[in-house]
């Protein structure tokens, strides 16, 4: 090890002390809650629907398809009002529950209830919650989730416990997760674990932290529960499972509903912004521009090969000078924009989700390279005018430019020669096929 | 909890003062290297493709940082990555002989441009070869050589003589240069 290998390894290990690591581990957390924000923001709406869908339908279906299921047919949650949660004192077996709270609209908490009658622990209870409307939500782990199950106003069963595992999981807008478990019976004349055959309402209840840090609570229900004969498997379980995955459907297209109306608004910001080049490249439509001699010269390396409509891209675009000189200048604030085309003319573009950056000093030697990772999603040209339908790309390749905006200040030639420049010159690099699927 | 998110945690609590001396010596500044990590692990995470590599974790995200530093903190943070060139060290701390040793190198180290530094620690830190280091700067290997070589002998000013730095940058990575030419060649036959 060489005298600068050593004090390299010194200086290094000195930053890395107690207080390195415990600033880090509490930055976990948050860096979770980044990427659950960016993963679902960087979804697709189909993707991000499907996530919610499967993700509740997996966890319900599997229950509500167990093999005796004494869940009855599935009604959706009534109401849309704030919630009024119940208090501890509410939540008694066998005592009244006289204030039935209304449903949560934006974080939603989903219910059902199987199991085997002969089973001594009792029914299973389960409850799913979704997040269907809010940037985040989180879920303390000392807050229990509790499930009611009430007959004529009266508690019959009961059972709280914590959702899920982990230190305050976050939620993202269409993730979901759910909690299992037995549910204690109660009812008069009825062993323990028994319920008579009747009409039941299972409600469940938690208190979430919603993004603004305000705790509030989330209250799902009634589900209507017919108990009959016992053990008997009750019939029509398909339909209940065809039932709450309408109701999964449903809240997935609220889901894709709110993220369309995302995508098309900034679809429109980048459609306002090549509205101003009056049509010209690289606005949709027009066609792609021949190669030119210029000073500067983009290469354009995406990072993966194939691509589902509309979903995110990550590319990394290098840019170089040519013929040996020497430019400075300034990069665009939008950077390097991916175009999509066929046949030479643009059919998609790329767009960051992020927020714009600002512009970039360029200084440029022959030798040198300016490399920049662009991610993005990738949109079709052609949305309707409301912005409510997904943007169509056919699978198929395609060709993939990436364009870059730079003012130049100032172009050395290899013999030396300055000269001084003001203008914007639009970079597009030489294309690279793209698979959509 | 999800797999990733154990994962990230994992890492954090295993490596992530290895990560933010890393990310130290790149930008010089404690501050800026812990916002550096969280960025790539963000970045990382965020792509997917990580999770599924578990062994590779570290890898990407060591990529991912000097990456972000090179590009100036995805471009937006240009200050970030300029600031250690103005700012005072917060590591700071009793001035002993080797706490004084450190901050010499700190210092020096500051002294260099971006490329210079990034060269310079991926060689002499992470060890990279001369053909490692141009793939992972995007830069030719003539210009990786260069910024070694004015790197190391700019370091000479406060630190004093570097020989073994200085004979390892212009041998060894003569012999990398070699050793890609081969290649080179035997792929074009």
């Amino acid at each position: 090890m060489t005298e600068l290998e050593k004090q390299l390894a010194e200086l290094a290990a000195s930053v890395a002390d107690d207080g390195t690591a415990a600033r880090m581990t509490a930055r976990v957390q948050p860096m979770v809650a980044r990427v659950r924000r960016r993963r679902a923001t960087r979804a697709t709406a189909t993707s991000l629907a499907a996530v919610g869908a499967m993700a509740l339908a997996g966890f319900l279906g599997l229950q509500v398809g167990g093999q005796t299921s004494i869940i009855g047919p599935v009604a959706p949650p009534s109401g849309s009002a704030p919630s009024a949660a119940w208090t501890a004192s509410d939540l008694v077996c066998g005592g009244l529950l006289t204030l039935p709270p209304t449903p949560s609209a934006d974080v939603s908490l989903v219910v059902g209830l199987s199991g085997d009658l002969a089973d001594a622990d009792g029914p299973t209870a389960s409850a799913a919650l979704l997040n269907s409307g809010v940037e985040w939500v989180r879920l303390s782990p000392l807050t229990p989730t509790t499930l009611v199950l009430v007959q004529t106003d009266r508690v019959v069963g009961l059972t709280s416990r914590p959702m899920v595992g982990g230190s305050f999981p976050t939620f993202s807008m269409g993730e979901a997760d759910g909690v299992r478990t037995h549910l204690q019976t109660c009812q008069a004349g009825q062993d323990r674990g028994q319920l008579a055959d009747g009409t039941y309402q299972l409600w469940a209840t938690t208190t979430v932290t919603a993004s603004d840090g305000s705790p509030s609570a989330v209250v799902g229900g009634p589900w209507d529960v017919t108990v009959t004969d016992g053990l008997a498997l009750t019939p029509g379980a398909q339909s209940r499972r065809a039932a709450l995955a309408a109701q999964v459907q449903q809240k997935a297209a609220e889901l894709q509903q709110r993220e369309l109306m995302a995508r098309a608004a900034a679809l429109e910001a980048l459609r306002a912004a090549d509205a101003q080049r009056n049509g010209a490249f690289p606005a949709c439509g027009s066609p792609v521009p021949e190669s030119a001699d210029l000073p500067l010269t983009l290469r354009l390396n995406l990072l993966d090969t194939a691509h589902s409509e509309t979903r995110e891209v990550h590319w990394e675009s290098v840019l170089t000078t040519t013929g040996e000189r020497h430019v400075v200048g300034t990069v665009s604030r939008a950077g390097t924009r991916l175009v999509i085309a066929r046949n030479g003319i643009v059919v998609g573009l790329g767009f960051d989700l992020d927020s714009p950056m600002p512009a970039d000093p360029l200084d440029l030697s022959p030798s040198s390279a300016a490399a920049m990772l662009v991610e993005g999603s990738l949109t079709g040209c052609g949305t309707d005018a409301g912005g409510t339908t997904e943007p169509t790309m056919a699978p198929g390749t395609y060709d993939a430019y990436g364009v870059l905006d730079v003012t130049l200040h100032e172009v050395v030639e290899p013999d030396g020669t300055v000269a001084a420049r003001s203008d914007v010159l639009q970079v597009t690099s030489v294309p690279m096929p793209l698979r959509i699927d | 909890m999800a797999s990733w998110d154990r994962d990230l945690e994992a890492l954090v609590r295993t490596r992530g003062p290895v990560l933010v001396g890393y990310a130290y010596l790149l930008c010089g500044d404690r501050a800026t290297a812990e916002d550096l990590v969280q960025d790539a692990l963000v970045r990382c995470f965020t792509r997917g493709r990580v999770a599924s590599r578990p062994e590779n974790i570290e890898g990407y995200v060591r990529r991912t940082v000097l990456t972000a530093y090179v590009d100036g903190f995805r471009r937006r943070q240009r200050w970030a990555a300029l600031r250690h060139l103005v700012a005072t060290d917060d590591t700071d701390g009793p001035r002993d002989c080797e706490v004084t040793a450190r901050t010499d190198v700190a210092r020096a180290l500051a002294l260099l441009s971006p490329r210079q530094r990034a060269c310079v620690v991926l060689r002499f830190y992470e060890d990279l070869s001369l053909r490692e280091i141009a793939e992972a700067l995007t830069l030719s290997l003539g210009s990786v050589k260069r910024y070694l070589s004015d790197g190391v002998h700019r370091l000479e000013g406060p630190l004093g003589p570097l020989a073994e730095a200085v004979a390892e940058v212009e041998d060894i990575d003569d012999i990398d240069e070699d050793v890609v030419t081969l290649i080179s060649g035997g792929c074009h036959d």
